[in-house]
């Protein structure tokens, strides 16, 4: 079974102005599941009727079999990171914030306060236990708010911006954190406007424009349909004119910053280290793209369409 | 759901006992509030004002200061939560949302009990008055407590929608103020009485004269005015919810819990 289901939702807003159309996908446990799309796409709103806080207009959302809109046992197997400082009371402890929170997802005063001192220990906020939230670093609030969604142990853990704001160190300890919870077997997912964190991270993506899924696929998969064939090769010294024009007329190379981005089969490889040969080679592989140049790349064609 | 109540309770003491200034400020204002009344009403009337209308005074108050804070606790908590965005994490919760805004009011609300029996202490001493204390009090404090709780969750449901709600508590303070002041237990005759009963419908208002008898004129415990007071606070409280819940789902509905 599935640990998220969403089928077909639908909803707008006002006078008709479909905000989310037709939204379907899933995910496993064990899976991070990145949603993606520029502002306005429906993303928010597709995590806020997820997350129960929004009823849709048509369609279902299933955590873990239960419906979040009519069963509130959904709400104990979900875990939600809302983005920015919307997570934590900021004038009580980091110990009162996961204690109180974890009563709210059903759990027992005495079992919320074992829970409680465990998270602490494991986030590495054990010595922070007593300090008022207001008092904590950026990066220690978000690993707060992430050990908050976890006091009751969810099924599906939705992250919505989980590292917006924070300083490099804060953002890689976010992202060792999310890569833990995945082992353990939790469905997450993540929608950031962070693409390097989003490729980093997930197994799977959405990509989401006007209100529609345009794109779902394995990571692997979205990398190898938008990677061109051909070869990247990073030298280590500047080639000199004669070699760069070779390139470029015979073999159709395109050259920057120092790295020549050769179209074609294995052959033409050979051929062209020939040419370039006896310059050092930094490093060679199959060309890729990022998910930055993806995702503008499909959010452009959707647009000029 | 005694986890629920527990951890709200431990919340509201512990926020109390960080910010300490609140509740000494809030009990200064109460006071100095009532003896300025005092003090004018002395002065316009160039009489001592003592006995049994000053007992009654007291007690309507004291009333009047628990029913607003009672009134005020939900909506408020809601226009802050919704500003500092926390709100959308409560209702995250797996508790239905009119029994957490409940358990929260009803738990500041023993924190408002304490501050009252202080100030009422207080205003004793002051004025000389002699308003009694019987262990009956319990009852229509409770039920009185519940009534505002259950309007002050009404403009809470309110809140959800419009979100600012801070300008109109104040008019509806000053209503409260009439019921609690107005001496229906007096209306006795005539056009009067049919008006007192019907009186007994309104918030708190049964609550008030039951506390009114009890402290300022010593009369015993009144079993049929108590029933009225338990089933105005009971039917007050029940009605809010009702209410709280059916905007929680519309504001849910139309995507308005975000906003602030």
């Amino acid at each position: 079974m599935q640990a998220l289901l969403v089928e077909n939702l639908r909803k707008s807003f006002g006078k008709g102005e479909r905000v989310v159309n037709d939204v379907s996908f899933n995910v496993s446990a064990g899976e991070v599941f990145a949603f993606l799309g520029p502002n306005g796409a429906g993303k928010t709103t597709t995590i806020k009727m997820v997350a129960g806080l929004l009823v849709p207009d048509t369609g279902a959302v299933r955590i873990d079999g239960l419906d979040p809109h009519r069963d509130a046992r959904a709400m104990t197997r979900l875990g939600s990171v809302l983005e920015g400082n919307r997570n934590l009371y900021w004038r009580m402890t980091a110990f009162e914030n996961l204690r109180y929170f974890g009563v709210h997802k059903g759990m027992s005063m005495k079992a919320a306060g074992i829970a409680a001192n465990a998270l602490l220990e494991r986030f590495g906020l054990a010595a922070r236990r007593d300090a008022q939230v207001r008092n904590l670093s950026r990066g220690t609030q978000q690993k707060l708010a992430i050990a908050v969604t976890l006091m009751h142990q969810p099924k599906v853990l939705v992250l919505d911006e989980p590292t917006l704001g924070l300083d490099v160190a804060a953002s890689l300890q976010v992202m060792e954190i999310i890569r833990e919870l995945r082992a353990q077997g939790m469905a997450i997912v993540l929608t950031t406007h962070q693409l390097d964190v989003a490729e980093d991270l997930c197994d799977r993506v959405a990509i989401i424009r006007e209100g529609r899924i345009i794109k779902e696929a394995s990571k692997a998969e979205l990398i190898r349909e938008f990677s061109p064939d051909g070869y990247e090769i990073e030298l280590a010294e500047q080639l000199c004119d004669s070699r760069r024009d070779i390139l470029l007329a015979d073999f159709g190379a395109r050259i920057e910053l120092g790295k020549v981005h050769l179209p074609g089969s294995v052959d033409r490889l050979y051929a062209a280290l020939d040419v370039i040969k006896p310059l050092p080679v930094h490093s060679l592989g199959r060309s890729r793209v990022d998910f930055a140049e993806i995702f503008l790349r499909l959010t452009a064609e959707q647009k000029s369409a | 759901m005694l986890s629920l109540i527990s951890v709200e309770f431990r919340r509201i003491i512990a926020l109390t006992l960080r910010y300490p200034a609140n509740f000494i400020s809030s009990l200064f204002i109460s006071t100095l509030m009532f003896y300025g009344l005092f003090m004018g009403a002395q002065y316009l009337s160039n009489q001592q004002v003592f006995g049994k209308n000053l007992d009654a005074m007291i007690v309507g108050y004291a009333a009047w200061v628990l029913a607003t804070k009672g009134l005020n606790k939900t909506p408020m908590a809601i226009q802050n939560e919704a500003d500092t965005g926390v709100l959308e994490s409560i209702f995250l919760s797996s508790y239905n949302k009119s029994v957490i805004f409940l358990a929260r009011a009803l738990s500041e609300s023993l924190v408002d009990i304490v501050l009252i029996v202080i100030m009422v202490g207080v205003l004793v001493w002051i004025t000389g008055s002699q308003v009694e204390f019987p262990l009956a009090l319990a009852l229509p404090t409770a039920t009185l407590v519940l009534a505002a709780v259950g309007l002050g969750m009404t403009m809470g449901a309110l809140a959800l929608q419009v979100k600012r709600v801070g300008a109109m508590l104040p008019s509806l303070q000053m209503m409260l103020l009439l019921l609690m002041f107005t001496p229906f237990e007096t209306w006795t005759t005539g056009l009067a009485s049919g008006l007192a009963s019907l009186a007994m419908w309104l918030p708190m208002v049964p609550s008030v004269l039951l506390l009114r008898e009890l402290m300022a004129y010593g009369h015993p415990f009144d079993p049929t005015l108590a029933l009225k007071a338990v089933a105005n606070g009971v039917g007050y409280v029940a009605l809010s919810m009702v209410i709280f819940n059916l905007m929680a789902k519309r504001v849910r509905s139309k995507g308005l819990l975000a906003g602030y």
